[in-house]
């Protein structure tokens, strides 16, 4: 029922909005404590999971103990019995043998069919990666809400109707464990996404709107089909009686795997999706054009969140479910796209004048990161991909915040117009530029922690791929750092054009950017309960790809602890 | 015979009652109205309760229990989940039409109009009940001829008549070629009762397969291809739909499609396994899978790429339900051609996601969906302020927030995006069309998958002029009642439906199977 409600909690309230019509002062006071009430059911969803450590003795369903998926606090409903599944089965064997040696029938006609009807489930679970990626939404949504207050003026309630809406279509997406359900939040997303950019973005939020909604959706198209495929494969191999369900369906895969060409097939298709959310080069093009458009809270919940509904795809659904694809085919490719994307985004962002878009070209960067520490298929490395997932969620939330406190400001966000700010803008300085130190991956910041697990993980699966990545490390440090001296340094400059009094950040914007900065020096500092929290998650993933006897994740998180204590 | 025709009437009791109504509007209409065609202020309103009425009656007569048909087979009518499926989209479209047709038409015409609706819908439902060709075939006329009259009713202007006189002489052409195709399916089997026939070239009496019959399918599916309208059969479409009221549009968009489907679906009948396997075995289903492979690719594509091009409303919406009806092709294709074959002389696909049960699923999805758009049209459009193109739609979300609301719900559903029943339509097609196991399933269901991207872009064009572009006129537009309530119950069944799908699609498992 938890996990139903932190679905609900949002959605009720946009429903509450939608009825009542208030005006912004109501809507705005609905939408916070909404945002907050669920932030904390997802907190209480992480304090229940964490109690229980390793075990999974919330989950009834003892088949999916061997799973490579495994939630550990589950809520399953049947949705649409989508048809029957025959499998023969052999009546017990000494009945057979008894009838056999009285009538000397032939044995091959004792057989039973067994009709096992196939569901769509409403099937909500959570485990520790995605209790992580749910407080991490949670957290991020009180801080568009906050950043939203003023900035928005026209339409307000309809806007937090759409961030509200927003937010349950991710929290569904982190929550899925059926197959078909999560593909109806991936894709659910989109739409408020599409009204949050195209209403309240800037001056060419249509196209940019219709750019990425179209762009998305044509992926997720082949993702369904992918997914299709493989249910109907399972299905007619008959491995599961449930192939909707992520964890069944990796149980029976993990020790039935499909042939070969089949994977790399299913990798392809379903990838599709996932590569244009994340956005792996070459597809990343919708991307900086939407974050650049969207208003101030689009952004952050677009970098902060979405773009992790794609490498959680292939965390959920690529790694576990089709372990020879990935090992032989996914690696290169995905690998190669991501380490040109490390690059890539990251000569791009070199090349940005207007700040907004320095941030998007540095989310394609990160996120090659993360790709990176996923499909070195290794527990430090998916460790590592999975920090980098939520470190990226907080540094870049936090940057867009306060790169949209500047605009508010100066109507502006071109570097050749600000100058030298850190003298009219004090305490917003000081969070920049703790921000970008943490993005840029300075040890003692939780940047660090993401990115070194990551490429630790895949040099010890493929040295060059980590050598060429960690270049990005350098690179990222630049360009944050190259525009911290241009905006915020030096000799004072304003745009000339008409703007007001400039105050510097506020109790209400430090409010939101404040719990992020706190949460990233912490997840610095002290990395482990997080890792252990998703420490078993990884390892049951890892397992597929690890014959030889390995250095479990938690004796990994306990090594880097030390190494960054010892740095320190 | 007495015992005969009571036995047969039992089995219709529905479209008696909806014939009765009609024919009580024919008879009671033209009194309440002067000679000089001067009818009461409001007249309109009686006859839209008294159709409601009537489908209410016919309603409570589909709840009771199906009677079970003649052991024999071969009388007129037979009763089946398919029939029970048939009457429940009539009922349900039949009434949102009634709702869209209640200020449409003027008082003096509101009695031969809902009458003309009703003999319609009676006409779809007969034509799921025949077990005989020349009932098929009355049915059939019984959907079209009312249909003109509804037609030039609507709507009397020059653009209208046009409309009107285009859709009757290519409905009555395709009507002919159908007929055509009958007689040759007569002269093959030797009787017109479609369990016969069936039957006959079940046991495989017809050895060689008579090149006559070949005749007779072709001509059959491009007949009924009209109904359907199925690419290159579709052409009178978009120039009606503009030329009509958005009643007649509405109506043309649904019920023809209702009556073509089904009327392929009786007559080709499902394919056998033994065709397959056996070289000498043959059958019409089978025979026919290719041809209705090419109609659904071309269909698909055609619809879904003039669709982009349009600005006419109505004319965009014709190009979007020929799409459609591509999608359904897909179904009907799948349904009649034979599945990939194991090695063990079973059919690979294990699970009951057939083609035929997805293929109806989508029927009523796209029903639903797409009435609601047209009563959301009916509804908002004024004389002073029609809705005649997109651009008119600019800034509705202010000028009426609760029809943008419903009006994106609804084409969100055309979309196929969750959480909409539109998602679940195509999803059962994908799974139908994988299920088959063949070449041909799969290339289908990639056309699907690439023209569901394809129409996304001009659906979502429509939501965005709506949100996203400011009005030319800001003043709020008043929504006509009854039409609002069509459009409310269609948006809340594509919700509905989408969270519990269950009951229809288990009922559906049940047919042909």
């Amino acid at each position: 029922m938890l996990l139903l409600s932190i679905i609900f909690l949002p959605l009720i309230a946009a429903l509450l909005l939608a009825l009542l019509g208030g005006d912004r002062a109501v809507a705005r006071w609905i939408a916070l404590l909404a945002a907050v009430g669920t932030l904390a059911l997802s907190v209480g969803l992480f304090a229940r999971i964490h109690s229980h450590g390793s075990g999974i003795e919330l989950v009834q369903n003892r088949t999916i103990v061997d799973s490579p998926v495994r939630p550990r606090v589950e809520w399953r409903r049947t949705w649409m019995t989508i048809g029957e599944i025959t499998q023969v089965k052999s009546i017990a064997q000494d009945e057979i043998a008894a009838e056999n040696n009285e009538a000397g029938e032939a044995k091959s006609e004792e057989v039973e069919t067994v009709r096992t009807p196939v569901r769509l489930e409403f099937y909500l679970g959570a485990d520790g990666i995605s209790v992580l990626m749910l407080m991490l939404t949670a957290i991020l949504t009180v801080s568009a809400v906050l950043i939203s207050w003023e900035a928005i003026q026209e339409r307000a309630t309809e806007f937090y109707i759409c961030l509200l809406v927003l937010e349950a279509g991710m929290l569904g997406a982190f929550l899925a464990f059926d197959l078909l359900l999560f593909y109806v939040f991936f894709e659910f997303t989109l739409i408020p996404l599409f009204f949050l950019v195209g209403i309240w973005g800037g001056s060419q939020r249509q196209f940019a709107a219709y750019r990425f909604f179209i762009y998305t959706l044509a992926g997720s198209m082949i993702t369904l089909l992918g997914l299709v495929a493989l249910v109907m494969k399972v299905m007619q191999e008959g491995l599961t009686a449930t192939p909707f369900s992520i964890p069944d369906i990796a149980a029976a895969l993990q020790h039935h795997p499909l042939p070969d060409n089949w994977q790399i097939g299913l990798l392809l298709a379903l990838s599709a999706g996932f590569v244009i959310k994340v956005p792996l080069f070459p597809f990343h093009t919708w991307l900086p054009l939407a974050h650049t458009e969207a208003p101030t809270a689009g952004s952050v919940l677009l970098a902060g969140v979405l773009l992790k509904l794609g490498t959680y795809g292939f965390l959920r659904i690529c790694l576990p479910l089709l372990p020879a694809a990935v090992a032989s085919f996914g690696v290169p490719v995905f690998g190669t796209m991501a380490v040109i994307g490390i690059v890539y985004g990251a000569l791009g962002a070199l090349a940005q004048s207007d700040i907004k878009k320095l941030v998007a070209y540095s989310s394609v960067s990160h996120l090659g990161f993360c790709v990176l520490g996923i499909f070195s298929l290794n527990s430090e490395g998916i460790t590592g991909g999975v920090m980098q997932m939520i470190n990226h969620g907080l540094s870049t939330g936090a940057l867009f915040l306060l790169v949209g406190m500047v605009y508010d400001r100066y109507h502006t966000r071109e570097l050749s117009e600000l100058g030298g700010l850190a003298t009219r803008l004090p305490i917003l300085s000081v969070c920049m530029v703790f921000i970008c130190m943490a993005s840029a991956g300075l040890p003692g910041l939780n940047g660090f922690v993401g990115e070194m697990l990551a490429l630790i993980g895949m040099f010890k699966a493929k040295p060059l791929y980590s050598a060429i990545g960690a270049t990005g490390v350098v690179l990222g440090a630049w360009y944050l750092l190259d525009m911290l001296r241009r905006g915020f340094f030096g000799p004072l400059k304003e745009p000339a054009s008409a703007h007001g009094p400039i105050h510097d950040i506020n109790i209400r914007e430090l409010l939101a950017v404040g719990p992020l900065m706190a949460l990233c020096l912490w997840i610095g500092v002290n990395p482990k309960p997080w890792l252990d929290t998703i420490a078993i998650d990884v390892r049951s993933v890892v397992k597929l790809y690890d014959q030889k006897p390995e250095v479990s994740a938690q004796n990994a998180a306990t090594d880097l602890t030390a190494s960054i204590e010892g740095t320190k | 015979m007495f015992q005969h025709l009571t036995n047969a009437i039992s089995l219709i009791l529905p479209e008696v009652v909806l014939l009765a109504a009609a024919v009580v509007n024919f008879a009671v209409g033209p009194f309440l109205v002067s000679e000089s065609g001067q009818a009461p202020n409001g007249l309109r309103h009686r006859w839209g309760i008294w159709s409601l009425l009537a489908l209410g009656i016919a309603g409570w007569l589909w709840l009771a229990p199906v009677p079970v048909a003649e052991a024999s087979h071969l009388a007129p009518f037979q009763s089946d989940a398919l029939v029970w499926f048939v009457r429940m989209v009539t009922l349900v479209t039949g009434t949102v039409l009634v709702l869209i047709n209640w200020n449409q038409t003027a008082d003096r015409d509101s009695a031969e109009s809902h009458a003309c609706l009703l003999l319609i819908l009676a006409g779809a439902n007969l034509i799921a009940l025949a077990n005989d060709l020349v009932v098929l075939f009355l049915a059939l006329e019984l959907v079209s001829i009312p249909t003109y009259v509804f037609l030039y009713v609507a709507r009397r202007d020059a653009s209208g008549q046009e409309a009107t006189l285009k859709y009757f002489l290519l409905s009555v052409f395709s009507s002919a070629l159908v007929l055509y195709g009958f007689s040759f399916l007569y002269g093959a089997a030797g009787t017109t009762n479609l369990t016969a026939i069936h039957r006959t070239l079940a046991a495989n009496e017809l050895q060689p397969m008579p090149a006559m019959l070949l005749v007779s399918i072709t001509t059959i599916v491009a007949g009924l291809a009209f109904r359907v309208t199925a690419v290159p059969f579709h052409f009178y479409a978009p120039d009606v739909f503009q030329g009509t009221a958005n009643s007649a549009a509405a109506l043309l968009s649904v019920v023809p499609k209702v009556a073509g489907i089904v009327a392929l679906v009786r007559v080709l009948g499902q394919p056998s396994v033994e065709a397959a396997i056996h070289a000498g075995y043959w059958n019409i289903a089978a025979k026919s899978g290719g041809m209705i492979y090419l109609l659904a690719i071309a269909t698909m594509f055609v619809g879904n790429l003039l669709a982009l091009l349009q600005k006419n409303l109505r004319r965009l919406l014709a190009y979007s339900s020929i799409a459609h009806a591509g999608y359904m092709l897909v179904g009907l294709s799948i349904a009649v051609s034979v599945p990939a074959i194991g090695d063990d002389g079973l059919a690979i696909s294990t699970t009951h996601v057939g083609g035929l049960p997805a293929l109806l699923f989508y029927l009523a999805v796209y029903g639903v969906t797409t009435l609601g758009v047209f009563a959301l049209i009916a509804s908002l459009s004024t004389g002073e302020r029609p809705l005649e193109t997109t651009d008119d739609l600019a800034g509705l979300s202010k000028t009426h927030p609760a029809g943008a609301f419903l009006a994106t719900v609804l084409l969100f559903g055309l979309t196929g995006l969750p959480p909409t029943v539109g998602f679940l339509g195509k999803l059962t097609l994908f799974f139908a069309s994988w299920n088959h196991g063949t070449d041909f399933g799969r290339r289908l269901a990639m056309c699907l998958a690439i023209n569901a991207a394809i129409a996304a872009w001009y659906y979502l064009r429509l939501i965005g002029v709506m949100y996203l572009q400011p009005s030319r006129d800001d003043t709020r537009r008043t929504a006509g009642t009854p039409a609002f309530v069509g459009v409310s119950l269609c948006a809340a069944t594509s919700l509905a439906v989408f969270f519990s799908p269950d009951w229809l699609w288990q009922a559906l498992q049940r047919i042909g199977s």
